[in-house]
C-alpha cells in the first residue's frame, strides 16, 4: 500500500508537470495591433478586415488583406486559401506571428454577422 | 401573439405555485395534491407554448420575430418544426419542455423524496419559464421605419443553411434531453443535503444519473457527426468552447454515477456524491452562460447572440444560486455526514479501479473546464487575455487515455475485495493477447507510429476485456451487462477517433475546368455544376447547387458532389458549403472546399504607349489614343482606348474601341470581340504616361486565356471512421440498459453490502398508484450482483 501511494503520487506529479507544460506551450495571448512590435509572436489578433483591400491569388491560394482594430492597421498574409465565409466576415481572429511589418497568419477564425449560433467555419 | 405570452406567464405562475406548495407540503400534507396539480399545469403551459410556436412556424406567422428570423415558406414542414429550436428562445423552450417531461416522471417515482426533490426541481422549471417570459419566442417583429409597402412580411428570413440538414431534426432534441436530465440529479443532491439523508438518495438518483450521462453522451456524438458531415473541416471534434461546455458536465455526471456505484456497493464516497451529482448541472449552466452571454465571443468560432438583459440576469441568478446553494449546503452538512465504510480491499480491487476512473473523469473535466475558461481567467486577473489552442487538449489527453484504457480494461476482471497481481494478470491474459494481435494487425495495415499504436492497442485491450465480461454475463445475468457495453462502445469510439485523426492524409487538390489533376492516387476532373440548369451564368445562386467531380483510378470511377452555393439573402454573399463523403468499410474519402470556387483566366497582356505598337503571341496592337464618354468620374463614365489589332491570319487589321466603365459596383472592363473569336479588354491605364495595358482572352489555341472554374478542394483520407459510427450506439444501448436496471432498484429497494436498506417509501397520502410489480410487492432485499463477487 505504501509503495502504491508513492507510485500514485509520482504519477500525479508527472501528470501535473505534463499538463502545465502543455498549457504553457499552447497558450497564445490576444493582442492589439499596436502591441505587435513588442509581442507579436504566436498570438491571437482579432481584426476587422477591410474589404476593399482583400486580394486573393488563386494560383498560390494566398490571401492578403488589411485589417484594423481600435489601435491601428496591419497587413495580413494567409497562405491557406480563402475561408468560405471570408467576404461576409465582420470580424476575424488571425493566429500567427508578426514579422517585418506583415502578420503571417497560420490559422484564421472567421465570424459572420449571422445571428445564429452553431455556425462554424475553420 | 398575445396567447403565447399568456401561456408562458401562466406557466410562470403555476411553476411558482408548485414550488411554494411543495415547500409547504411538509406541514400540510393535503397540499401535495395541489402542488402536483400546479406542476402538471406548468408542464401543460410549456407544452402549449411549444405547440403554439410550432403552429406559428407551420402556418407562417412571419409577423413574429422568431418565426421571421428562423423560418421561411419554402421549408418542408419537418424543417419548419425543426426551426422551433434553431434560435435561442426556441432552445430554451426545448430545454423547458424536457424539464417538464422529466418532472412528471420524477414526481411519480421520487417516493419519500417527492416533496424535497420537487421543490428544487420546480424552482429550475420556474426559472426556465421565466427566462422565456422575458425573452419570448412570441415577440412581434418590430416594424421598421419607414414601413415597407407589405406589412407584415409574407415570408421569413429563413433557416440558416448550415442548420438546414437532417441532423437538425434530431441532434438538438437529443442533446437537450441530456441537458434537461442533469437537473434531476441536481435536485436530488440538494434534496439529500437538505433532508440529511444519503442512502435512499443514492438508490433513487442512480437511474437518473446514468440516464442523463447516456443521453448527453449520445447527443455529443450526434453533434460530432453533424460537424463531420456538414461543416467541412474534416473532423468530428474540435475542442470549441461550445463543444467543451457540454463535454465537462458529461464527464462529471459519469464520475457521479460511478461514485454512486461505490456508495451503494461498498459504502464509500458517501460524502462526496451529493456534490459530484449536483455539479454537472451547475457546470452546464456555466457553459450556457459562457456561450450565450458573449463572454467568449472573441474566442470561439461559433457566433453568439447576446441574451435579453433580464433573461441573462435570470440565467446568471440560476447559476450563482444553484452553485452557492449546493456548495453552502454541502459544506454545512459535511461534518455531520455518515462516514464512509472502512477500506477493506486488498491488492488490486475493482473498488480502486472505479475510484481511479472517477478521478480520471474528474481530471479531464477539470482540465477542459479550466482550458475553456482560460480567456476569462486571464482577463479576470488583469493579464492579457489568452486562449488555448485545441492542440492543448489533444496533448493532455494522450497520457490520460493510456491510464484510462488500462483502468477500464482491468475493472471488469477485478473483484470488489481485491486480488493479487498474479491473479489479475492471469484473468487479463486473453484480452491482452487479443489486443496485441490487433496491434500487430494495425502495424501490418500500415499504422506504424509507435505512440498511436500503443494507445490503440491499449484501447483495444479495454474493448476486449469488457467484451469478455459481457460474454460471461450473457449466460447468467443479462441485465447487468449495460455498464460493460458502454465501455466497449466508448473504447470503439475512441479507437475510431484516434485512428481517423492520427492517420488521416490530407491533400489540397485545385481542379481547373477542362484539366485532369492527379492526387491521392486518383485522377480528378471537374464536370460541372448542377446549378447551371436553373441559373445559367451564376450556378452558385442555386440553393441545391452541387459541384460535380469525377474521381477515377484504374479500378473504379465515381462522381462526388460536394455542395456549394452563395446565400443571396445575406448582403455579401454568404458561402455555404457541404462536403461530400465517399465511404468504404475501412475508410472515408472526404472532399470539401478550402476556398470558394471561382472563375479564373490568364489573359495575354501587352502594355503599349500611345501611337506605338507591340506584339503579343501573333497579335500586333497599335494604341491609337484615349477617348472619354459620359460625365467625368460619374456613373456611366467611359474611358475608351482606341486600338488597331492585326494578326497574320487575318485579311486586314481591325480597329476596336474597348473601354472601362464606371458602374455602381466599381470600374468594369467591357470586352470587344476580334475576328478569330478572341476578345480584347483594357486593363490598367496610365493617362499621364499615355500608356495602356491590353488584355486578350478566349484566344483560340490558348485554353488558359479562357475563363474557367477553379475548384480548390481539400481532400482527406480518413481510415476507420466506421468505428466512430459503431461505438456511440453501443454506449447508448448500454446506458439505457443500465438505466432500466437501476430504475428497478428504486422501486423495490436494494440491499447494499454495507449499508442498511432504506425504509419502504411511505404510502402515498393522496392517490395511490396501481403498481404491477414484476418481482415483489414489498420492497425486498434484492441481490446486488456486483456485491457478491
Amino acid at each position: 500500500m505504501k509503495l502504491g501511494s508513492v507510485v500514485a503520487l509520482a504519477l500525479v506529479l508527472a501528470g501535473i508537470a505534463f499538463t502545465v507544460r502543455a498549457f504553457v506551450s499552447n497558450t497564445s495571448p490576444y493582442v492589439k495591433v499596436n502591441q505587435l512590435e513588442t509581442r507579436g509572436q504566436h498570438v491571437h489578433l482579432p481584426l476587422k478586415p477591410l474589404h476593399d483591400t482583400i486580394q486573393f491569388d488563386i494560383k498560390t491560394m494566398t490571401l492578403t488583406f488589411e485589417g484594423e482594430d481600435d489601435t491601428g492597421r496591419v497587413k495580413v498574409v494567409y497562405p491557406k486559401g480563402k475561408p468560405n465565409n471570408f467576404e461576409a466576415a465582420t470580424q476575424v481572429v488571425v493566429i500567427g506571428s508578426y514579422k517585418d511589418g506583415v502578420f503571417h497568419a497560420e490559422e484564421m477564425l472567421v465570424k459572420c454577422p449571422s445571428k445564429y449560433q452553431g455556425e462554424t467555419q475553420k | 401573439m398575445i396567447t403565447g405570452y399568456v401561456v408562458v406567464w401562466t406557466g410562470v405562475v403555476l411553476a411558482l405555485a408548485s414550488v411554494l406548495l411543495y415547500a409547504l407540503s411538509g406541514k400540510y400534507s393535503q397540499v401535495v395534491r395541489w402542488a402536483r396539480g400546479a406542476f402538471v399545469g406548468a408542464f401543460v403551459a410549456v407544452i402549449g407554448a411549444e405547440a403554439l410556436l410550432i403552429y406559428a412556424l407551420l402556418v407562417g406567422r412571419y409577423d413574429l420575430q422568431y418565426v421571421f428570423s428562423f423560418s421561411e415558406r419554402s421549408l418542408t414542414p419537418l424543417f419548419k418544426i425543426a426551426s422551433a429550436w434553431a434560435g435561442q428562445e426556441g432552445s430554451f423552450l426545448l430545454w423547458a419542455l424536457w424539464t417538464g417531461i422529466y418532472g412528471l416522471i420524477l414526481m411519480r417515482t421520487a417516493g419519500g423524496y417527492e416533496r424535497w426533490v420537487m421543490t428544487v426541481y420546480g424552482g429550475v422549471l420556474l426559472l426556465l419559464v421565466a427566462i422565456l417570459a422575458f425573452q419570448s419566442p412570441f415577440a412581434p417583429l418590430p416594424k421598421p421605419d419607414p414601413a415597407p409597402p407589405v406589412w407584415p412580411p409574407q415570408d421569413g428570413f429563413g433557416l440558416n443553411p448550415v442548420l438546414e440538414n437532417p441532423w437538425m431534426k434530431i441532434h438538438p432534441p437529443i442533446i437537450f434531453a441530456g441537458f434537461a436530465a442533469l437537473t434531476v440529479p441536481f435536485a436530488y443532491a440538494v434534496a439529500a443535503l437538505w433532508r440529511h439523508e444519503y442512502h435512499e438518495f443514492a438508490v433513487r438518483v442512480r437511474p437518473w444519473a446514468i440516464y442523463s450521462a447516456t443521453m448527453l453522451g449520445f447527443g455529443l456524438a450526434l453533434g460530432g457527426y453533424w460537424a463531420y458531415e456538414t461543416l467541412g473541416w474534416g473532423g468530428f471534434w474540435a475542442w470549441d468552447p461550445v463543444e467543451n461546455s457540454s463535454y465537462f458536465p458529461w464527464l462529471l455526471m459519469a464520475a457521479g454515477f460511478h461514485g454512486l456505484l461505490l456508495q451503494i456497493n461498498r459504502g464509500r464516497m458517501v460524502r462526496w456524491n451529493p456534490l459530484l451529482l449536483a455539479v454537472p448541472f451547475i457546470l452546464f449552466l456555466y457553459g450556457t452562460f459562457l456561450t450565450r452571454s458573449g463572454a467568449l465571443a472573441e474566442v470561439s468560432v461559433h457566433s453568439f447572440v447576446n441574451m435579453e438583459t433580464n433573461a441573462l440576469k435570470l440565467l446568471m441568478g440560476m447559476l450563482l444560486g444553484s452553485g452557492m446553494l449546493t456548495l453552502g449546503l454541502w459544506v454545512w452538512r459535511y461534518r455531520q455526514m455518515p462516514l464512509p465504510a472502512p477500506d477493506t480491499t486488498r491488492g488490486f480491487s475493482r473498488e480502486a479501479a472505479v475510484r481511479w476512473g472517477i478521478m480520471l473523469l474528474s481530471l479531464s473535466a477539470l482540465i477542459s473546464l479550466i482550458g475553456t475558461s482560460w480567456p476569462l481567467i486571464t482577463r479576470a486577473v488583469g493579464k492579457q487575455m489568452a486562449a488555448l489552442k485545441p492542440e492543448f487538449y489533444n496533448q493532455v489527453h494522450l497520457p490520460w487515455i493510456v491510464i484510462t484504457a488500462v483502468v477500464l480494461a482491468a475493472a471488469p476482471m477485478l473483484s470488489w475485495r481485491g486480488m493479487s497481481l498474479d491473479a489479475i494478470l492471469e484473468r487479463l491474459t486473453k484480452s491482452w493477447l487479443a489486443a496485441v494481435g490487433t496491434g500487430f494487425a494495425l502495424f501490418f495495415l500500415g499504422f506504424r507510429e509507435p505512440v498511436t499504436l500503443l494507445i490503440c492497442t491499449l484501447v483495444a485491450f479495454t474493448a476486449y476485456a469488457n467484451l469478455g465480461a459481457i460474454w460471461r454475463r450473457l449466460r447468467t445475468s443479462r441485465l447487468t451487462l449495460g455498464g460493460f457495453l458502454t465501455h466497449v462502445g466508448l473504447a470503439v469510439t475512441i479507437l475510431g477517433l484516434i485512428l481517423s485523426y492520427a492517420y488521416e492524409r490530407k491533400e489540397r487538390v485545385v481542379l481547373v475546368q477542362g484539366q485532369d489533376t492527379f492526387a491521392m492516387g486518383y485522377k480528378w476532373r471537374y464536370l460541372g455544376m448542377t446549378g447551371n440548369e436553373k441559373f445559367p451564368g451564376d450556378p452558385l445562386a442555386d440553393k441545391f447547387n452541387r459541384v460535380r467531380i469525377e474521381i477515377a483510378s484504374h479500378k473504379e470511377k465515381f462522381v462526388v458532389e460536394p455542395r456549394f452555393y452563395q446565400d443571396q439573402r445575406r448582403e455579401t454573399g454568404n458561402n455555404v458549403v457541404w462536403p461530400a463523403i465517399i465511404r468504404w468499410w475501412d475508410h472515408d474519402l472526404y472532399v470539401s472546399f478550402f476556398a470558394p470556387p471561382q472563375v479564373d483566366a490568364t489573359p495575354l497582356t501587352l502594355s503599349v504607349r500611345e501611337n506605338e505598337k507591340g506584339t503579343v503571341d501573333k497579335y500586333t496592337i497599335e494604341f491609337l489614343g484615349f477617348q472619354t464618354g459620359g460625365s467625368m468620374g460619374g456613373e456611366g463614365f467611359r474611358a475608351i482606348a482606341k486600338a488597331r489589332v492585326s494578326h497574320p491570319d487575318w485579311k486586314a487589321p481591325v480597329e476596336v474601341e474597348p473601354f472601362r466603365i464606371v458602374t455602381s459596383s466599381g470600374v468594369v472592363p467591357i470586352p470587344v470581340p476580334l475576328p478569330d473569336g478572341a476578345q480584347i479588354l483594357v486593363g490598367q491605364m496610365d493617362v499621364n504616361r499615355r500608356q495602356v495595358q491590353f488584355q486578350l482572352v478566349m484566344v483560340p489555341g490558348k485554353p488558359e486565356t479562357t475563363p474557367r472554374w477553379v475548384i480548390p478542394l481539400e481532400v482527406y483520407y480518413k481510415p476507420f471512421t466506421i468505428l466512430v459510427w459503431l461505438g456511440p450506439p453501443l454506449t447508448l444501448l448500454g446506458g439505457l440498459l443500465a438505466t432500466l436496471r437501476r430504475a428497478r432498484d428504486g422501486k423495490y429497494g436494494v440491499a447494499r453490502a454495507t449499508l442498511e436498506p432504506f425504509p419502504a417509501p411511505p404510502p402515498r397520502p393522496i392517490t395511490p398508484r396501481r403498481r404491477n410489480p414484476r418481482r415483489a410487492k414489498e420492497p425486498v432485499v434484492a441481490h446486488s450482483e456486483q456485491a457478491q463477487e
